[in-house]
């Protein structure tokens, strides 16, 4: 009777086996998946730490331009100064900018530092951005990284990582150092602002910078 | 049999072999018939809104424009529906494909299928999920777009505040993308609380009834970000109804005409406007290129998204 029983109780657990009543699945039935997201997030970061100091925070790989200049291109024509110095990955999208410079800081928000170059920058704003830093102009100002080699989820994270390494790297340092009046030299990314329809600001992601 | 009978018989055999033969038939000497155009396939995952409608027509006339005959094929959001497409397109000899996915992860095999069989295939708006199935993807920046409404929405809400986030499809990846880019910025601060995240499957009618219960249980809130204004003008619907839509600020995303007028009367804060002419267009160039022997076009490429306010909308209205 006990053999008996432990042979149907094992038959019982085979076919339980091969004819699962149930499958766990993923519900979502999406990469968004909370796992899922942190392996890619650590595999996105290494690429983005890479990026930065292979490319660029690299002296030899980025060549920016002088930001008085892209200013009194930008104050002559709005629309399309700024082209010969920018790129613009997105079709229809906004330019982004490679800078360097010298400036002053007249000004300190939760933001960032506002900056003047010591000619006339018009109704033009430069902030030198040590909060929060978002938009793509780290990933896309080079133009060495590209859209078609990643997926869109990996190539909008890096541009996630590109700017918290912008923050942490150089931000922190800058926000507890600098004071209004301190002049700065700097390598940074750039956006113009469309978001706060306040005229034309300069958005800058910093990339390298030096307190004088 | 008489005479004139034996003459006009051949005559009259002459005539109709001329007439069944000459309908179609290409004789030495006569101009020849043109061959028939070269069909592009443009396969929607639904046109019951009118966002998709303006993608496929766009793309119909653009592919027009360039000399294909063009037929599109309505997937009303259904995967099986999508794949019986693709068997009717690589069956009835269509050259290529410009596709608008259901799903980024199920659709990768209905348009692995079409290239493998030698119909290549062109995304456009909808993302799917592998480098290899189509010649080129055409998308929208959403994450882009869905940043610059999270900077807009802690400018407007303030860095304090309850919020509630109705998403779209999720098996579409532009959902997730505008989701990310908007919590790539409003998670940076704490200060901002999201109390329900929900699907509702980028349907108005959805979102209404989603909106209500979510209103019941979370009476507090000071926002609603929706993943499209399908779903943005169904939730201030909803807080219409409970006396709640001057209080609560309301973010949607795509810039139908519908949003831009509600941005226009204050109804509500901001979309993010796509533009799926642009999208639908340069699918239809990138096939037309590729079929004409250029095989060197990018794998992916994004298409801007602008934000709309109150300060931009009224130039935008149509």
């Amino acid at each position: 009777m006990t053999y008996r029983l432990a042979v149907t109780s094992a038959l019982v657990v085979m076919l339980l086996i091969i004819f699962p009543p149930f499958h766990i699945r993923r519900t979502a039935g999406h990469s968004s998946g909370v796992a899922n997201d942190h392996a890619a997030s650590a595999d996105i970061a290494q690429s983005a730490t890479r990026f930065w100091d292979a490319s660029l925070a690299s002296r030899e790989q980025v060549h920016p331009t002088d930001w008085l200049v892209l200013i009194k291109a930008l104050q002559e024509d709005p629309a399309q100064g700024g082209r010969p110095y920018g790129r613009r990955p997105a079709i229809g999208g906004p330019w982004f900018y490679l800078l360097s410079g010298e400036a002053r800081v007249v000004s300190i928000d939760a933001r960032g530092l506002w900056l003047d170059g010591g000619q006339g920058l018009g109704d033009w704003r430069v902030l030198l951005q040590t909060g929060p830093i978002f938009g793509s102009a780290l990933r896309d100002a080079t133009g060495l990284l590209r859209l078609e080699d990643f997926s869109s989820f990996d190539f909008n994270e890096l541009g996630a990582q590109l700017n918290r390494l912008s923050e942490t790297r150089v931000g922190a340092a800058l926000r507890r150092d600098a004071r209004v009046g301190s002049r700065i030299e700097f390598v940074a990314a750039a956006r113009l602002d469309g978001v706060s329809g306040e005229g034309h600001t300069l958005l800058l992601a910093p990339i390298r910078v030096g307190l004088k | 049999m008489t005479e004139g009978e034996g003459v006009l018989r051949p005559i009259m055999v002459c005539m109709l072999v001329a007439l069944l033969g000459g309908c179609g038939g290409e004789t030495a000497g006569a101009p020849a018939r043109p061959a028939p155009a070269p069909r592009i396939a443009i396969v929607v995952s639904t046109l019951n809104n009118p966002w998709f409608v303006v993608l496929a027509n766009t793309a119909r006339a653009e592919a027009q424009r360039r000399g294909y005959a063009a037929t599109i094929f309505d997937s009303q959001n259904d995967p099986a529906k999508e794949t019986a497409h693709f068997e009717n397109i690589v069956a009835s000899g269509y050259r290529a494909v410009l596709f608008d996915a259901t799903d980024a992860k199920g659709s990768v095999l209905n348009a692995t299928h079409a290239s493998r069989a030698g119909v290549p295939v062109f995304t456009m708006d909808r993302e799917i999920d592998s480098r290899e199935a189509a010649v080129s993807q055409v998308i929208s920046d959403n994450y882009a777009g869905a940043e610059e409404v999270g900077e807009y929405f802690v400018r407007q809400v303030g860095e304090h505040g309850r919020y509630v986030e109705l998403l779209g499809l999720v098996g579409d990846n532009n959902t997730w993308n505008r989701s990310r880019g908007f919590h790539s910025v409003v998670d940076r601060y704490p200060g901002l609380r999201m109390v329900a995240q929900q699907s509702a499957d980028f349907d108005r009618s959805r979102a209404l009834d989603i909106m209500e219960s979510v209103l019941q249980a979370h009476p507090d809130i000071q926002a609603v970000f929706c993943g499209n204004d399908a779903m943005a003008l169904g939730a201030y619907q909803a807080l219409l109804g409970a006396g709640r839509a001057q209080d609560v600020k309301v973010f949607g995303f795509d810039g139908s005409q519908d949003a831009i007028k509600a941005i226009a009367e204050a109804k509500m804060s901001a979309t993010a406007l796509q533009y799926p002419q642009v999208m639908a267009a340069t699918a239809a160039e990138f096939a037309d290129r590729y079929l004409r022997g250029d095989h060197e076009l990018p794998r992916r490429v994004a298409v801007a998204v602008d934000l709309v306010t109150f300060r931009n909308a009224l130039s935008l209205r149509q």
